[in-house]
């Protein structure tokens, strides 16, 4: 039951339904047994049970973590519940890496030997997620960051709850567990907003995501037949569909739960304006980068063994040095941990992990450097400007100021440039990254980047010739899609920008309603804004033609023919 | 030790982690005052305070830490 599915989207309408209809406190057991439901219809009924006893554990565990309770007790409890929640997770999702490994090193070592064969074990709905969302609470709760439930069937609604099933975000139990028990009223923003983003999230997914598919897919599969060019252009483009395709299923997750009231923390905040890859990943994924951050890279820096390490290299290196090194081990640390949960395999361990860190960490030197050199100039410069202030009078040097902002203008439009040009190669680096990610293997999506290199201008066969698709990803699609394709990113980009212009205004919402809140938000009780709130803004003539007129898009230029069930969510299988 | 007293140490330690000789803090000084400070310098500099003051903060702690005051407030309590 894919998530744009007509059956899934009678499956939300029911529960929604009867969500506003039940009494407050019937609310949120009601969500629980949804949730169980869905998670039981969505794969085999039979491994519900792997949530449902790790929740268990989880839930008795933490309840036994007493304050001033004996250190070793404490430590034995919080392995314990990370064995029945993190042990399952890894037992279902990463022996194979361990079997493919070994086949390929066998296979490259002793041609001819046998190898083990691949063991499926079959994983319930989101147990990358799911697991990422209980630990947290588990690692909080030892930590006495937050306090234990003492509802187990609260703990497992959370752990469950339908919509975040499907693909995240990844959930803070002291930011969540109050939304999801409070027993939300009907509220008319809160349930148009939440159809609204809806709307949002089928037309990335139907209209952009699933068309550039077509486009992408056999070039990946088959690269060898493509020029090193398309193969380059394929690589950009599953970028966009990687993003459309899942922060559109984002959009409808977050939908789905904000028409019952309960807002969902944000995962995406445009990305493709960073800069630079950390702040990339600062605005991709939002939940996961957090949860690395605090349940990873803090604690780590924070263990004895690193801080000796720090200790060590600082008698040898100095101070800054010794930070610099123990800071980029734990962020290689990190990045390997980013790259396993994206799946198994050694592709996305290099392409969303090591690949990632090695990026990060040599622009942080390059910056740096920069950062010196720039230093250095505005010295030389300020040195040489003080002996011309010296011969001049003050008038001449009143007048050289106005000239100076007379010019400021033009600086701003280098800036932008600049700006811009850094956006492309933040993009192109990622896109990169995201080739392995997609490729078959971690060899194939080397092979694919010696296309690039070595075979460029490989003859691709005539545009739009429909007898001989292969070779020339322009033919895969017909022109009137790639229209398509090219206005419907464009208006993502001008949502886009302007999201991007209402996130940074503060602005106090009307009706009083609740939106994610920003770090200088909350202070000033100001909420983020965004497109959707430029749309109700209109006047009721406009807002209803830019509803119909999108509705009416992803119905008539959605991707999909009779008895479509929407493809699967890349995110959807973690 | 008296808060004066921590905040002159403190300053130094503020002023050796982000590199600035002219760093002044007080107790309403917050992350975003001060430009390198970031997530990750945030632990680095945890971890310099716990050094020169001798004290071990919870994760807790270190994860609530609205404002330098109360950071402050954590290491004369110990």
């Amino acid at each position: 039951m894919g998530i744009t599915s007509l059956s899934y989207m009678g499956f939300f309408a029911a529960v929604i339904l009867l969500y506003y209809c039940l009494p407050k406190k019937a609310k949120w057991p009601y969500l629980l047994l949804c949730s169980l439901v869905y998670a039981a219809l969505a794969g085999e009924m039979i491994l519900i049970l792997y949530p449902v006893f790790g929740i268990l554990i989880a839930w008795i565990c933490t309840n036994r973590m007493t304050a001033g309770m004996d250190k070793k007790r404490r430590k034995c409890l919080l392995w314990l519940s990370l064995l029945a929640n993190l042990g399952v997770l890894v037992v279902l999702r990463y022996l194979n890496l361990g079997v493919y490994t070994y086949n390929a090193v066998i296979g490259r070592c002793v041609p001819g030997a046998e190898t083990p064969a691949v063991l499926h074990f079959p994983a319930p709905l989101g147990i990358s997620f799911y697991t990422m969302s209980i630990l947290s609470y588990i690692f909080d709760v030892y930590y006495e960051v937050g306090k234990p439930e003492k509802n187990y069937f609260k703990l497992l609604l959370f752990g469950m709850y339908f919509p975040v099933l499907v693909s995240g975000p990844i959930m803070r139990y002291k930011e969540m567990n109050g939304k999801l028990i409070e027993g939300h009223g009907f509220d008319y923003r809160k349930f148009t907003y939440g159809l609204g983003r809806i709307i949002i999230g089928f037309f990335k997914v139907l209209v952009i995501s699933e068309r550039l598919e077509t486009a992408v897919r056999p070039v990946f599969e088959n690269y060898s037949d493509y020029p090193g060019s398309h193969v380059f252009v394929a690589a950009l483009l599953f970028t966009f569909r990687l993003y459309t395709n899942f922060s559109g299923s984002m959009d409808i997750i977050m939908g789905i739960s904000e028409a019952m009231g309960i807002n969902l923390p944000e995962n995406f905040r445009q990305p493709f304006f960073s800069c630079t890859i950390r702040e990339f990943w600062q605005r991709w994924h939002i939940t996961l980068g957090a949860w690395l951050r605090d349940y990873i890279l803090y604690p780590l820096l924070r263990t004895d063994r690193f801080m000796n390490m720090q200790e060590k290299l600082t008698a040898k290196y100095g101070r800054k040095k010794a930070k610099q090194r123990t800071t980029y081990l734990a962020l290689i640390i990190l990045w390997c941990c980013s790259g396993l949960w994206h799946g198994g395999a050694w592709k996305y361990i290099w392409g969303t992990g090591i690949l990632q860190c090695i990026y990060i960490i040599v622009g942080e030197q390059l910056e740096k450097h920069g950062k010196e050199r720039r230093k250095k100039q505005s010295e030389d410069r300020s040195t040489s400007s003080k002996k011309e202030e010296q011969a001049e009078d003050r008038l001449a040097s009143s007048k050289k100021e106005e000239v100076h902002k007379t010019a400021a203008p033009s600086f701003d439009i280098g800036s932008a440039v600049v700006k811009l040009l850094k956006q492309i190669r933040t993009f192109l680096l990622i896109s990169f990254g995201f080739m392995f990610f997609n490729a078959g293997s971690l060899t194939d999506g080397w092979r694919m980047l010696g296309r690039i290199l070595t075979g460029w201008t490989a003859k691709a066969h005539a545009f739009g010739d429909p007898g001989v698709p292969g070779g020339n990803i322009f033919a895969l699609l017909a022109l009137k899609d790639w229209v398509i394709l090219a206005l419907s990113m464009l208006l993502l980009w001008i949502m886009s920008l302007i999201n991007e212009k209402q996130g940074s205004k503060e602005g106090v919402l009307k009706h009083g309603a609740e939106v994610t809140v920003t770090k200088q938000g909350a202070k000033a009780g100001a909420v983020k804004q965004d497109v959707r709130d430029v749309i109700a803004r209109q006047n009721i003539a406009v807002r209803w033609i830019i509803i119909l007129a999108f509705i009416f898009v992803v119905i008539l230029l959605g991707n999909y023919g009779p008895g479509y069930d929407a493809a699967e969510f890349i995110y959807q299988g973690f | 030790m008296t808060r004066e007293e921590v905040y002159v140490r403190l300053n130094d330690v503020f002023r050796e982690v982000f590199d600035d000789e002219e760093l002044e803090v007080n107790d309403e000084t917050t992350s975003d005052d001060i430009e390198d400070w970031d997530s990750l310098e945030h632990i680095n500099l945890v971890a310099a305070i716990e050094k020169e003051f001798d004290v071990k903060f919870t994760m807790a702690q270190i994860m609530g830490f609205e404002n330098v005051g109360e950071m402050v407030d954590c290491i004369l309590e110990q």
